[in-house]
């Protein structure tokens, strides 16, 4: 095992990039003890413009507890050539070692909003719509080179495109889940409109909606979105229920103004489940518009799931979040839980039970036993640690991404609208626990995005989540979306 | 834990090749991933040899299975 893991070494030898200027530097992950709690450092010097050390880790689980090693993909296609170097060959090159789970394919820059974070920077009264004969052509290229991924529609605001949904539904022909990457507010329109859209999407087969969604106040809105948007969200929310569309709630977490809102963003969210199926939490990056500032207000992994900890009153625990199989184990964490009809999370495997050994059993609470038997009874009493690094590792080839998109569409798509059958009478355990867990599963993920500050190389080429470039590309995405601390992007065109 | 039958699979007709025993229908704890499913299946009494049907393994078997697995 690496040293920087075992703990025999406090250094991790990696890449990254001046966030001033952009060259590549050979950099080191350091570890160090500040006010008693354990942080790593992304540390690098530029000979033009110094040197530049960024928090990337800060606390519990620390980073020798976090560990999914995975070996690099095979029969990955490859779009670019190798010859100026990462991350300048992006498109994907022979360096890359991760194949796509989710392919983002960006079909307007016009929008609705004019968030002060956005790291597309869109809405910049840009009008243009991509034609959809021309995305049409695009998703076949997706689907041939990516394979069977999860496709996101993105923007600018999607739903501003008059085509989406004669998009979608050819989307929806081609790969097993299609995403809508939204602000929500066309789903919120008045007088039925956002309705009849939501039923609309529904019809088309939109597999799930990924709603923008920081907070429970108008206030976070406001900071993060320009204007209150509290009412819309949920009537958003509402009208997706209705027409049967599963919803993830999508915030920005950004320290000071809605770090310490995710306990009840949670409660809100746990709520509106069934048709709410989980929360993707999203530490704001420093790209696109946002590139300049340099406040500290960027949230690390640990910092956030122990947020959700003290915040959630104890619902969520450290042990329940587990690094991920696809992206590289420093991007995300994922939490899977049942919910009761009581409102509580139960686990349905906590990150320390691996493949090992089962040192103990628990039967599975089924029909009506499921909320007595509750935290007493998933998925709990298996071995402590260690095997976790060989009998979990990912080799990256393309059936374990395709069991990761499995993951994705059972977690979040599972079987909105409907509530697991509690009178169970004539099945089996086996159908007790595929019914319940389609119904009533609930998905609490957080990831973290790079920018130039925090860009690790290591972890771009171990990407999964690309985006399509035109005209034949497909680039990790914090990739596409780097851009210097002078507002210079390294993909994205420059838009004034 | 209410114990539910698999009307699909008849233990008549199967013998248990170590004991020359017929299969019973009995009571199973499947364990994966320390979650217990109680099925009843074709098991040797003499031995607990237990027969479980590829429509059951290759169905929700291993649907349950996916459900619990990590991404």
């Amino acid at each position: 095992m690496n040293g920087f893991y075992s703990g025999r070494s406090n250094e991790h030898s990696t890449e990254s990039v001046c966030p001033v200027c952009l060259a590549t530097l050979p950099a080191k992950l350091m570890r160090r003890r500040e006010d008693s709690e354990e942080i790593v450092l992304l540390c690098r010097v530029c000979p033009q413009h110094g040197v530049f050390e960024e928090v990337v880790w800060r606390g519990e689980p620390a980073l020798a507890q976090w560990h999914r090693p995975k070996s690099p993909a095979s029969n990955l296609s490859r779009q670019t050539a190798a010859g100026k170097g990462c991350p300048r060959d992006c498109g994907r090159c022979p360096g890359h070692a991760q194949h796509a789970c989710t392919v983002l394919l960006e079909i307007t820059q016009s929008c609705n909003l004019r968030c002060p974070v956005c790291f597309a920077d869109a809405g910049n009264g840009d009008p243009r719509h991509v034609p959809l004969d021309l995305l049409l052509e695009q998703l076949a290229w997706i689907r041939e080179q990516a394979g069977p991924v999860v496709l996101q529609l993105s923007g600018g605001e999607p739903m501003l495109h008059p085509r989406l949904p004669e998009l979608v539904e050819a989307a929806c022909r081609l790969f097993p889940a299609v995403q809508l990457n939204t602000n929500g507010i066309a789903l919120a329109g008045e007088t039925g409109k956002g309705a009849a859209f939501a039923e609309s999407l529904a019809r088309t087969g939109l597999s799930w909606v990924f709603l923008q969604f920081d907070g429970t106040k108008d206030e976070i809105f406001t900071a993060l979105r320009g204007r209150p948007l509290l009412r819309q969200k949920l009537q958003a929310v509402a009208n997706c229920k209705a027409a049967g569309l599963p919803v993830v709630l999508v915030p920005t977490v950004v320290r000071g103004v809605n770090d310490q809102d995710l306990g009840a963003l949670l409660r809100l969210a746990l709520s509106l489940a069934p048709a709410v199926r989980g929360v993707h939490l999203q530490p704001m990056t420093r790209s696109g518009r946002n590139a300049f500032a340099d406040d500290g207000a960027t949230l690390t992994l640990p910092e956030v799931l122990a947020e959700l900890c003290v915040q959630s009153g104890g619902m969520v625990k450290k042990e329940h979040a587990a690094p991920p199989g696809c992206e590289h184990e420093r991007c995300s964490f994922h939490c899977r839980y049942f919910l009761t009809r009581k409102g509580e999370l139960v686990p349905l495997r906590e990150s320390s039970a691996c493949c090992g050994p089962v040192a103990g059993t628990a039967d599975f609470p089924s029909g009506h036993e499921a909320d007595a038997a509750g935290r007493e009874s998933l998925g709990r009493t298996c071995c402590p640690m260690p095997p976790r690094s060989s009998c979990c590792a990912a080799s990256g080839d393309r059936e374990d991404v395709e069991r990761a998109v499995d993951v994705i569409l059972r977690s979040w798509r599972g079987d909105a609208g409907s509530t697991a059958d509690c009178e169970c009478a004539g099945l089996n355990d086996f159908d007790r626990f595929i019914a319940e867990a389609r119904a009533q599963s609930f998905s609490l993920t957080c990831m973290a995005f790079q920018d130039a500050r925090t860009v690790d190389l290591e972890r771009l080429r171990g990407c999964c989540v690309h985006v399509f470039s035109p005209p034949a590309r497909l680039i990790p995405f914090c990739s596409y979306n780097l851009t210097s601390t002078e507002g210079v992007p390294l993909y994205r065109k420059k838009r004034v | 834990m209410s114990t539910a039958d698999l009307r699909d699979t008849d233990a008549e007709g199967w013998v248990c090749v170590t004991c020359g025993t017929a299969l019973e229908r009995r009571s199973v704890d499947i364990t994966y991933m320390a979650s217990v499913f109680k099925v009843e299946l074709p098991r040797c009494p003499k031995c607990g040899f237990t027969l479980i049907p590829p429509e059951l393994a290759l169905g929700r078997m291993l649907e349950a299975e996916k459900i619990l697995e990590d991404k």
